[in-house]
């Protein structure tokens, strides 16, 4: 059973759905403040349907046997450690993790680059929002096979988190990366750990056998306390 | 007070209802816990309520039952007690008002919405609606009221719902008006009078999100559009929130005070919403209880609605046209699109046909081997996210006629009844449960009639069948058929003729599937074209065309000129972009240029905005228009965004349509002058490439007049502190997303201050906090409006220091 989990690995092509109240959220829309305006809705439907035919979503990841040492979470056969102590605590049950990446694809960049050159600057921020729209989702579905293959071992399985989020330092970005194979899908990272193309998502999902999965508010973990959307997702 | 009487009474006098039932409780619920339980554990407390208003004169008494939906009551873990909670309410208002007032078994909202702007589907919100109505019909409420209704979808579901569960008895509709004078999702009094009475609701009216100043407007534009009884129940005035309460501050005198202007508004029934007070109530009986209500004679017209606006049929009003192009009939790309439930390529063709002049679209979803209701469905709810239209659903198929009307919010047109009983009386009930107009097509028992004379007799037998299900005459629409000149030649002077007859004789609309004309011949235009114009010259009133064709469209809009549909040719004049034939005064044109221009800079309309700059030429200097219009509407603008009244995109819009302006300006003023308040660098620092925020934030400042020099994302120090030095700008502005670049940014700044004391910084971005920005000695902007009037302050501030020098 063990070795079965150890190497659950994937990666593929996956379609997403935006949610258009999440795009409207990015762009700050507040249901009852903002005033409803039909020609910026109209321009907002335009524009997903215009970024849902450039973006090319992608993922891969692979699973870890992981252990608790004095300086933190180790996974087998790696030299990765989390010591983030979020992570430590969210990992707590986990007995396996699996490192995912994802990402909507380098074009979706370009065409909000040309956008913003063209002055089309309405056009350019709605496909930013739809972006990080379409990459949140575009994890959501990964996080959906994961949670199917785990449930087919008899696990359950944490929320993700991803670097960057609860203190978590993003220098792991460029291990996790390499562990999940974001090479393989054209994922790649820069001098300052943040991924190329924008767009894209490391996360790990810990694997337990352990009651439900961690429903702790997302905004908990989170320590940047002048976010806009703090205590709303 | 017998049922019966209701409706006697509402046209004899007017009527007071009671007044808050939630403000007067706010004291005895726990803040968190469910009023409507109060039913359950203290009956006394909501009885002395009720007992209160009665005594006050209140003539209609409502159920505490505002909330006691599965829905609601679940999230207070009592979602299966819906029967014995409404249940209970009836009982004790029973108890306080006996049969001295109506009892109302309120119904109030969800809490969710509706599809397609939710994910609550219609099916499922008109169960819980019938279950919550059912319970109180059954417990002996005299009528039921539907209140505070935000969205028209949900509405729509509660209205159905009671109406069938009422067993008869009156049911009164209201929503809430909060956007201006539109509901939270954008329908507005006219249509929302328009949908209602298509439902056949027995009264229907506001209340809450208004106090009563404001609600005098709303009355008086749903009276204006519909033989209704109105019902009004406006809030006491503003909230406060007063030690952690609302409350409200309009008292009961001044309340009353516009009871009477409600009155010859047209309000039948008054009542109150959020904090009215027994008091309130005895002040408005005093004023208005018992007046006769003032006799409305609305013009009786045809109507249809999308959610957000309604057309009329007015005799003289330009022709709307039907757009007949969501048809998979011989359209390979339509069928595909429709199998594979690709639904964009069918909101993209809806929104052409509207672009290029449809007023309705013809909804037709039938490919064999696909479930239609599904389908319809689907494309029903995907094209009203892409086109605020009214829409005609087209189909042989009941339970797809069914799903779209279903799902439509608004009004719908039935496409279509033949005058068959069996076709009849199938699709007239759903006609009328739907509260939808219906097209009958002129085929009886023996197929289409070749001569007129039959065609009438048809269209008569549908008319006087339609009426006896209580579907009013303006709601009427008869095709009597275009047949093809290239098959039956004769027939088609035979149908203009029918169209006559029919429009003289029986009173109603008519419409005409015009492309049919020229099947099987070539040039099918120009036939078509010509057709178009002899109908409309017989009269036809609502053809259902190609909106792509400009020949069909030009036509349609020079005959609306020749048959007096377009007054002063107008629209024509419009669309062609000729010279109004009355031209204003100089200084009329002027005051109207000046006002569209800032209106065109506030709604982000940069479509349009270079015309009306353009009218202003030679009258107005470059330099006045910006300074004393585009400057003071992106103002306003950016003050509507720092509220959250306006969000990203309606800012950058403003944006564009401001820096289209000021282009074209800029080209009209003298060489060397310049309308530039000074320069801003910017950069998103080394290693740092997410740079939407700084883009953004260039937008909007080099549309308030700066100079922006914008050097792009992952630029290091030495770029940004070299082009700072040559420029001298009156502001550096620095973007970083990610805690890793805020060292860069640091260290920027410390290299720009070690070579120039005097240039000031500005830093933003994600996770840049305004204590990082004063610790490294920058000035911080939270977003792009805060950016603006740092960079204007910083402006300022130098221009001081300048003049001193020159001194």
């Amino acid at each position: 059973m063990n070795r079965m989990v150890y190497g659950v690995k994937a990666k593929g092509s996956i379609s997403v759905k935006i949610d258009k109240n999440e795009v409207l959220r990015y762009l700050g829309f507040k249901r009852g403040r903002t005033k409803e305006d039909k020609r910026v809705k109209d321009l907002i439907n335009y524009t997903i349907e215009d970024v849902v035919e450039v973006i090319k979503p992608r993922y891969a990841f692979d699973t870890f046997r992981i252990k608790k040492e004095p300086q933190g979470i180790v996974a087998d056969d790696t030299n990765l450690v989390i010591d983030c102590s979020a992570v430590v605590r969210l990992l707590d049950t986990s007995r396996y993790i699996t490192i995912m990446v994802v990402t909507v694809g380098k074009e979706l960049e370009t065409l909000i680059d040309r956008l913003f050159k063209e002055g089309k600057f309405t056009e350019g921020s709605i496909a930013d929002a739809v972006g990080s729209e379409a990459v949140e989702k575009a994890a959501d579905a990964v996080n959906d096979i994961v949670k199917e293959r785990a449930a087919e071992m008899g696990y359950h399985i944490t929320k993700r988190f991803s670097p960057g989020y609860g203190g978590w330092n993003l220098k792991v970005q460029r291990k996790l990366l390499e562990l999940s194979g974001g090479c393989d899908i054209g994922v790649t990272v820069n001098e300052n750990d943040m991924l190329v193309p924008r767009k894209s998502v490391t996360a790990v999902i810990g694997w337990t056998r352990e009651g439900q999965e961690n429903l702790s508010h997302k905004c908990t973990y989170c320590s940047m306390n002048s976010c806009g959307f703090k205590g709303e997702l | 007070m017998a049922v019966k009487n209701f409706y006697h009474e509402i046209k004899q006098r007017v009527l007071i209802c009671d007044g808050a039932m939630g403000t007067m409780l706010q004291n005895a619920v726990e803040v968190g816990k469910c009023p409507e339980m109060l039913n359950l554990i203290k009956p006394h407390i909501v009885r002395k309520v009720h007992e209160e208003y009665v005594e006050a004169g209140a003539d209609i008494i409502l159920t505490n039952t505002f909330g006691a939906n599965r829905l609601k009551l679940k999230e207070y873990g009592v979602g299966h007690e819906v029967s014995k909670i409404n249940q209970a309410a009836v009982r004790i208002a029973r108890e306080a008002c006996g049969d001295k007032s109506f009892l109302a078994g309120d119904i109030g909202p969800t809490g969710q919405l509706v599809e397609p702007l939710g994910d609550l589907s219609f099916d499922t919100a008109y169960e819980v609606f019938h279950e919550q109505a059912e319970a109180l019909v059954k417990a002996g409420v005299d009528l039921i009221i539907i209140e505070t209704m935000a969205d028209l979808q949900e509405l729509r579901a509660a209205v159905i719902a009671a109406r069938n569960a009422a067993m008869g008895i009156p049911v009164i509709a209201q929503m809430a008006f909060t956007e201006g004078i539109r509901s939270m999702t954008g329908t507005d009094p006219e249509t929302t009078v328009t949908v209602l009475q298509g439902l056949g609701v027995d009264a229907a009216g506001a209340n809450c999100g208004k106090g009563p100043e404001e609600m005098i407007n709303i009355i008086k534009q749903m009276a204006g559009a519909s033989t209704l009884p109105l019902i009004v129940q406006p809030n006491a005035g503003l909230p406060r929130l007063v030690d952690g309460k609302t409350q409200f501050d309009l008292e009961p005198e001044k309340m009353a005070a516009y009871a009477l202007d409600l009155v010859k508004a047209g309000a039948n029934i008054i009542g109150g919403c959020c904090g009215t007070t027994p008091q309130h109530i005895r002040a408005i009986v005093s004023r208005v209880k018992g007046l006769k209500p003032v006799r409305r004679k609305p013009k009786v017209l045809g109507r249809l609605a999308s959610r957000a606006h309604t057309i009329t049929f007015r005799k003289n009003d330009p022709t709307h046209v039907i757009g007949e192009r969501i048809n998979p009939t011989g359209r390979p790309d339509l069928q595909q699109a429709l199998k594979s439930r690709n639904f964009s390529v069918i909101s993209t063709e809806a929104r052409k046909q509207v672009e290029h002049g449809a007023d309705i679209l013809d909804i037709n979803v039938g490919v064999t081997g696909i479930d239609e209701g599904e389908l319809m469905k689907g494309v029903v709810l995907s094209v009203q996210q892409a086109v605020d239209v009214p829409l005609s659903i087209d189909t042989k198929n009941p339970r797809a006629l069914e799903e779209g009307l279903k799902n439509f919010a608004g009004k719908a047109l039935i496409n279509s009844v033949e005058g068959r009983e069996e076709s009849l009386s199938t699709i007239l009930p759903l006609a009328k449960s739907y509260g939808a107009a219906v097209i009958g097509l002129t085929i009886g028992g023996k197929g289409i009639p070749e001569k007129a004379e039959e065609r009438f007799e048809v269209a008569k037998y549908i008319v006087d069948t339609a009426l006896s299900y209580g579907i009013p005459r303006e709601d009427i629409f008869i095709d009597c058929l275009t047949l093809s000149a290239g098959a039956q030649q004769p027939l088609v002077e035979e149908t203009l003729k029918a169209l006559a007859m029919i429009k003289e004789g029986l009173g109603v609309k008519t419409v005409l599937g015009v492309s049919n004309v020229s099947h099987g011949l070539p040039e099918r235009e120009d036939l078509n074209a010509a057709f178009l114009s002899m109908a409309l010259a017989a009269g036809l009133d609502l053809p259902i065309l190609n909106p792509h064709s400009r020949k069909i469209m030009n036509i349609l809009r020079a005959c609306d000129v020749l048959i007096s549909r377009d007054s002063n040719a107008r629209r024509y004049i419009e669309v062609t972009k000729a010279i109004p034939i009355t031209p204003k005064h100089r200084e009329d044109v002027e005051q109207d240029a000046r006002k569209q221009v800032y209106q065109a800079v506030l709604n982000g309309d940069r479509d349009n905005i270079l015309e009306f700059v353009k009218k202003l030429d030679g009258r107005e200097a470059p330099f006045e228009i910006i300074n004393k219009i585009i400057i003071p509407a992106l103002e306003v603008v950016g003050d509507m965004y720092e509220k959250g009244m306006y969000f990203l995109p309606q800012l950058m819009l403003a944006a564009e349509t401001a820096k289209k302006a000021f282009t074209y300006l800029k080209g009209k003023m003298p060489e060397g002058a310049s309308h530039h308040r000074g320069s801003v660098v910017m950069a998103t620092v080394k290693g740092d490439i997410h740079d939407i925020g700084k883009n953004i934030v260039a937008a909007i400042l080099s549309q308030h007049g700066f100079k922006v020099i914008d050097l792009g994302k992952d630029v290091d120090a030495e770029t940004i502190v070299g082009r700072a030095l040559q420029e001298k700008p009156c502001v550096v502005g620095l973007s970083a997303l990610m805690t890793t670049t805020m060292p860069q940014m640091e260290k920027t700044v410390k290299m720009l201050k070690e070579a120039d004391r005097d240039i000031p910084l500005m830093v933003g971005g994600a996770v840049v906090t305004r204590e990082f920005a004063k610790g490294i000695g920058a000035f911080y902007a939270k977003d792009a409006v805060e950016a603006v009037s740092v960079t204007k302050e910083l402006f300022k501030h130098i221009r001081r220091e300048e003049g001193r020098g020159t001194k």
